[in-house]
Parts: C-alpha cells; structure tokens; sequence
C-alpha cells in the first residue's frame, strides 16, 4: 500500500512538472537547429516557434568572442497569426553561441540557446569538431511536414531549364543567402539545385544515404566535371596532381554556390593555400636572396598576371601540372623569367 | 725571428678577418645553396624535354579526319576525264545544229525512211499542180509519198469518194512504212492507241516532221496546257507555262529536251529517272554538291520526290523554279521536328518557332530583298554543318574575331574589333555603354563567345534577336534581358544583372 501512495505522489510530480514543461515549451522553442550540430555552409536557418500571448520579440544573436565584426543580431515581431518564425543566420568558424531570447513588454521570458560548429574544409583547427557535435539533417519527412504549412517544400525547377525568375523557386525562399555573395556559381545562382543535390551519395559519404532527400555525392568531382569537361581531360593527362582535385574533392577549395573571392574560392588564393601548407606562412620558401630578403609570396603585384596579386598560383597550378611541385613551367628558369623579365 | 713573428702576425690577423667575413656574410650557407641550385639546374637539363618535342608538328586526328580523301580524288579523276574528253572532241566536232533538231534527230535517226522509187512505179503519181485546192498553197514540210505524188500508197481511188483510205486504221497505214514500233517501257497514250494524227500532219505541214503546230511545245500544250480541255484528267499531266519562272530548255529549245514524244524507259516519258537523274544530267554544279557534300540536305538527300519535293520542273510563279515561295517551300517540311542527316538529331520546328517568337532575322523577314533560308541555308549541301553556306561553330566560345565567321557576311566586323566607339560611328553598334563596345567585351577574349551565345539567329521574341534562352553544357540559361529607352540589362548565368546606358554610361569596362 506504502508503495502504491509514493507511486502515485510521483505520478502527480511528473504530471505537474510535465504540465510545467508543456507550457514553457509553448512559449518560445527552437525547432531548428538542434543543439550541438554541425554545418558545412556558414549560413544557419533558425526556426522558432512561439506564442503571441506570452512573447511580443524574438531577439536571436550570434556573438563572436574573438571579433565583434561577425555579431549579428536580428529582432522579429511576433504577430497573432504565426506561430512559426524562420531566419537565416551567419556563422563564423568554429563554435557559434546563438541565443534566442523572447521578450514581453521589453521583459525577457525566456532564452534558449543553440551551440553550432561551423566546420571549415580549409583550415585545419576547424577541420575536426569536438566529439560532443553531431551531423543532423533537416529535409527529412518529418521536419518537411512542419514547414509545409507555410512553405512549398516540393521542388519546382525544370530539368535543365533554369528559372527566369529566381525567386520563384521553392528553394530560394529559405537559401537565398547561399547565393548572395559577389561570384556566383551560375548552377546555383540560377537555382539548378537538384542538379547536384540529387540525394545520391559518394564512397566518401555512404552513411549520409537515405537521411536527407538532397544530399551530394562526396567526392563531389565527377559532379563537377559533368560540365568541366575539359578541365578533367587536361589535369588527367598531366603528370603530377594536386590531390584534392585527382580525388574529386573541388569543394575543399571550391564553394560551388558562391563566394566573395574569384572561382568562388573558400578564401583568398594565398590563405586558401596556407590553410593546409602552413609551412610556407614563415621562413624561407623559393631562394633567399643575397641579401637575404626573402621571396614575397603575396602582397605585392603579380608582374607576370598584370591587375592581379602575386599569390601562390602565380608559381604553382593549383590543379595539376607537368612538373614537379606543381610549377606552372616546365623548368626552373621558365618560372622565374616569367617575373624577372632581364 | 721578429720577422717570422711579424709573418704569423699576420698570418692570424688574415685568417681572424677571413673567418669574420666568412661567417657576416654567411658564404658557406650560400655556398650550399649554390650546390643546391646547381644540383637543381644539372637535374633539369638532364630531365628537361628536348626542345623538338614542345613543337607540335604532328597532325592530329581531327585534321586528318577532315581531309577530304574522297573529294581529292574526285577532283583528280575529274581533270583526267576533262583531258580525254578534250582530246576526244579533237577528233569528232560535233556540227552545229539548229535548235529544235537535235534531240527529235538523234531520237529518229533508225526510223528515217528512205523511198526508192521502183516502189512508187506502181503506183499512180499525181502531179503537184493536180492536187485537190485544199493543200495549197503548199507548206514549208511535205511528207515524202505527198511529196512525190503517190496518194495511192494510203488513199484507193476506187470510189469517188476522195481521200478514202487504203486500211481502216490509220495507224496501220503509218506503220507500213514507219516500222519501228514503239516498245519501251513507258508509252505515249496518243502513240499506244494509234493516233498518230493527234500530233502529225499527213500531207505538210510548216514545222519539221509534219507536227500540227507552229512548234513542238505548242504543240504539247494544246493538250497538256492547265487550260485545256483534258485539264480534268489528271491534274500532274498539266503544266502552266505562263507563269513568270520557266525552265529554261522549255523555252530555249523544247519540251523534248527531257520527255520522248513516244515512248521512254522512264515514267512521264523521261529520258532518266525524274527524281533526280535527269536534273543532274544537265545540273553538273549541284551534282557536285547534291553527291559529295560533307552535310547533306534530308530534302534531297533522303527524301521520297528529290529535287521535285521543292521545285517544279515546268514553270512556276516563284524564282528557282520553287513550288512555294522560298521561305514556304522550306517551312513545308520543317513544320515538325525533322530527324537530321548529320547527326541524326531532330531538327527544330521552325515554323513553330517563327510563329511564337515575332521578331525575325532579317533574310526570313525581306526574303524578295535577303533570299530567305537560303541565304545562310545551302539547300542541296554544304560542307559546313546545318548546311550552312560557310562556316560557324556550334561552340559557346570561339576565337571569333579571328576566323571570318559567317555573320560578318553581312555585318560589319567593326561591331567585334572596335573597343570604342566614337560619336560619329554610332550606326556600328547600339549595344554599347557610353562609348565603350560591348561585343567587344563579350567576343574579344581569350574564351570569346560565339554571337549565338546571345542571339537567336532565326528569330526572337525580343528585340536585336537576344534569345531568351541560352544553351550552356546543354542547360538552359535564361538571358533576362530587358531594354530600355537608351539601353538596357542583362542577367545571364555568367555574369549578375548588368546595365549599359549610350547616353548615361554606367561604367561598364572601366
């Protein structure tokens, strides 16, 4: 009987807390992202779900300890008619501490938080995230359903033939940042999206298959060679090879939507290469000269390319080449005169 | 020995400073660095190409592909048969004759009678003053018994009745002398039942071989004129010869020229096959290019009437003999997708295309003025791809500027080569900002691309022939143009929306 009693006070404990939880969660919950999730693009879309009569503001921050550049912050209006609340937010690399707080009549009610890495292809301390992040994806059966009231989550485009308006697009309504930088991949940019995002998986990504509806194949090259043919044609006939690119992994260095940098690289030519050649960041790289100055490697003018930067392809082809290290001439010498002109 | 202390003096002092130079200047580091590069230089002349190797002379296999191995040897066969042919006409000169003989006199040549006259002794001659008054005065032609008198081969006088005839049948009276019968393949419906009086004169006549016309071809459309009597007969029999374009050896010489007034091996009493044989018995230039062209024409090539699924052999109202006028005679075919013979790709339909899209290019639009298709079209062949009259590229990009491509038949190249354009050239080009020459920026590169790039070349729904669409990798990218009053914007795939003003310049090329 004893036990009967404690059994049923605990009944009435987890009910009560329960009934708690249920009412906290109505007021501000963040459906999208989950916590501790790791992304590859730096753009996050948060979904929020909250009630009008217990919020007036949604205020969601991303706070960059290191630099205040990257801070954003955006304010939403909750209105009588939305229950759901979707922003698209920058990330910058590495652990991201996102805060959405709801307030009513200027009084905080509740805050959550959602801690997200953004895991960079080309910088090695941000290549590994710690063991706590897990990969989740959103285009699942489930996760469509609760957009679906407000979005159409089918897609629309024609094969092959690409949207005269862009905005039409049933994708662009949530990804449009992913194409808002300066160079635009033109599949992308004209959002062709199913073109690469077939679902189909690659050796490297097998266990990614059948979790999400649009997934890419990882090593994504044959995908990219499907339209730079001869681009594969002339790097395989070369002898020596850069190794992303013979093993079809364009995107450690490419960002096939779009990018601030030419040929949409992920940064500038001479980061993008030091991020793994950390080497040739300091001390002496080519010959040193007699006054022992050393050779410049960026920040100056490229004689050789007028209107461009010295970088390191100035010297090396990033791709493949037919001499050693990469350099863009057959010889030694042919490389140097190509700057030093007599 | 203060000498020799004064010398290791020295001695120290020169090593002392030696070894300070040696280490400040860090000669041995560079000493090793020297081998070093030395190493490196030893090893690239060793490993280098040798220079022979960089220079491509070898021909590569598209070339060879494109040489035309089977044309070479045409040509070569062609000026050997040219040689014996003129060495041949040393020998036998052909006489001059006059026009209408030729054909009817080779044809006739075994039938000609000669009339001796131990035949003619039985019977009765009449002489030429006697003759009944209807046959005067006489004609230019007389058939030779009439000639001679000797109405009694074909006429009896047993009767009064005149002109009663030996046989009943006339035709067995022709056939008496005139013994070749008419056996081909193909027969004359007037010579099979025996009407040789339908066409022939017995008596006399002013036209050779006694015809009953002023000429052969009259004599042919008295019956086989639109206009005639039979015209309900069978409408493909009829030919009308008043309309503006004519075949010329109708009216040079005679409708004999391709058809046998009696008998042929071939349908419509042709000498050869009409479908194309017999045009290019006499069309050398088009059997030329009709047989060896690279790319040939579906129409004429593969299809089921040759050269009369487009022309009329006889006379029609259109130039070149066309059955329609020459955009029509095109779009009467290519009003569907057609399978081409290049590449055994389908063919747009193009009329369909010209009905959605208003604006034509400017040969589709003035035909009398341009010449239609065929003014960028060869129609019986070409050895440029889409019969094209000279060459062009498929590609997106090309090397434009350099090559002569076929557009600047008619446009101006300036509108490519010049960078500026200055305010007394404007009729160049319009699409410009400021003064600077947009063609010049898209087509003057490395990768310049091609003018189909951006126009349509058969017609559009915007203006200057800007597609809506372009091909890309075989995916379709929308232009987005859009024009304005002194300009314009762009937002294709290669590049976001650009705008170019003539009068307000936005910059563009800076």
């Amino acid at each position: 009987m004893r036990s009967c009693k404690y059994f049923k006070n605990i009944l009435i404990i987890i009910l009560f807390s329960l009934s708690l939880f249920a009412q906290e969660a109505s007021i501000l919950k963040i459906v999208n992202p989950p916590n501790e999730d790791i992304n590859d693009e730096d753009i996050v879309s948060f979904v929020v779900e909250a009630d009008k009569k217990f919020v007036d503001w949604i205020i969601i921050s991303n706070k960059n300890k290191e630099s205040n550049e990257s801070n954003e912050t955006f304010d939403i209006k909750v209105k009588p008619t939305l229950t759901h609340y979707c922003k698209s937010i920058h990330l910058h690399l590495g652990e991201n501490n996102i805060s959405v707080s709801g307030y009513k009549n200027d009084i905080l009610v509740k805050q959550e938080r959602r801690m997200i890495f953004l895991k960079s292809k080309v910088h090695k301390e941000y290549r590994y995230p710690p063991e706590k992040y897990s990969r989740n994806y959103f285009h699942t059966q489930n996760d469509e359903k609760l957009c679906a009231s407000c979005h159409d989550m089918s897609v629309n485009e024609v094969k092959d033939v690409a949207f005269v308006d862009i905005t039409k697009s049933n994708c662009y309504q949530c990804h449009s940042l992913v194409t808002a930088k300066k160079h635009g991949h033109a599949p992308a940019v004209n959002w062709l999206c199913t073109s690469c995002h077939s679902g189909k998986v690659g050796k490297f990504n097998k266990a990614e298959h059948n979790k999400t509806k649009y997934t890419v194949p990882d090593p994504i090259g044959p995908l990219c060679y499907s339209c730079h043919k001869k681009n594969k044609d002339k790097w395989a006939k070369r002898r020596f090879k850069h190794e992303p690119a013979e093993s079809g992994r364009c995107n450690r260095c490419h960002n096939s939507h779009s990018s601030p940098n030419p040929f949409f690289t992920r940064k500038p030519v001479w980061e993008l290469c030091t991020g793994c050649h950390k080497d040739k960041v300091k001390g002496m790289h080519i010959v040193t000269t007699i006054g022992n100055t050393i050779h410049p490697t960026h920040n100056i003018k490229d004689p050789s390319r007028p209107g461009k930067d010295l970088s390191c392809i100035s010297c090396h082809n990033p791709h493949a080449s037919e001499s050693s290290s990469l350099l863009q001439s057959s010889s030694a010498f042919s490389l140097c005169i190509r700057c030093h002109k007599k | 020995m203060k000498q020799r202390m004064i010398k290791i003096i020295v001695l120290v002092f020169v090593l002392a400073v030696s070894t300070f130079l040696f280490q400040s200047y860090g000669v041995s580091e560079k000493l090793s660095r020297f081998v070093v590069i030395m190493k490196n230089i030893a090893y690239n002349l060793e490993h280098a190409k040798p220079a022979y190797e960089d220079c491509n002379f070898s021909i590569s296999d598209d070339e060879i592909k494109s040489i035309d191995v089977d044309k070479h040897a045409r040509e070569l066969e062609s000026s050997i048969d040219k040689k014996k042919k003129a060495k041949r006409k040393k020998v036998v000169a052909p006489e001059p004759l006059a026009p209408l003989e030729i054909a009817a006199d080779e044809i006739r040549e075994e039938e000609r009678l000669t009339h001796d006259k131990t035949r003619l002794v039985k019977a009765k001659m009449v002489k030429l003053e006697d003759l009944p008054d209807k046959f005067k005065p006489l004609k230019k032609y007389l058939h030779e018994p009439f000639k001679m008198g000797a109405c009694k081969i074909c006429h009896t006088s047993k009767n009064n009745k005149p002109g009663e005839l030996v046989r009943k049948n006339i035709v067995d009276i022709c056939y008496s002398c005139h013994k070749t019968r008419y056996t081909k393949k193909f027969d004359h419906k007037p010579a099979k039942d025996g009407r040789c009086m339908d066409c022939h004169d017995p008596h006399q006549s002013n036209t050779k071989r006694l015809l009953k016309a002023d000429s052969i071809n009259n004599l042919c459309l008295k019956c086989h004129d639109k206009r005639s009597k039979f015209k309900n007969k069978a409408e493909k029999l009829f030919v009308d010869m008043t309309l503006k374009t004519k075949h010329k050896p109708i009216v040079k010489k005679s409708c004999l020229e391709c058809h046998d007034p009696h008998t042929a091996e071939y349908k419509s009493l042709l000498h050869l096959d009409a479908k194309m044989d017999l045009c290019l018995d006499c069309h050398d230039d088009v059997k030329e290019i009709v047989q060896h062209s690279k790319f040939k024409h579906g129409g004429v090539n593969t299809s089921k009437r040759r050269c009369l699924e487009c022309h009329d052999p006889h006379a029609t109202k259109y130039v070149k003999l066309l059955k329609k006028d020459r955009v029509q005679t095109c779009l009467g075919c290519h009003d569907e997708e057609v399978k081409s013979d290049e590449d055994g790709g389908m063919l747009m339909n193009i009329k369909k295309h010209l009905k959605e899209n208003p604006n034509w290019h400017g040969p589709i639009k003035d035909v009398k003025k341009e010449g239609g298709c065929s003014a960028c079209h060869a129609p019986h062949g070409s050895n440029n791809f889409s019969i094209l009259r000279k060459s062009f590229t498929k590609n997106f990009y090309a090397d434009i500027a350099n090559k002569g491509f076929f557009c600047f038949k008619c446009h101006t190249d300036k509108k490519i080569k010049k960078q500026y354009i200055k305010s007394d050239e404007h009729n160049i080009t319009s699409f410009r900002d400021g003064e600077v020459n947009l063609h010049y920026l898209h087509v003057n590169d490395r990768k310049g691309r091609t003018c189909r790039a951006c126009h349509d070349e058969h017609a559009s729904k915007y203006n200057h022939l800007i597609r809506d669409y372009t091909d890309f990798n075989g995916v379709k990218f929308p232009l987005r143009y859009i024009e304005t009053k002194n300009g314009g914007s762009c937002a294709p795939a290669c590049h976001k929306r650009f705008e170019y003003d003539r009068v307000y310049p936005k910059g563009i090329g800076q």
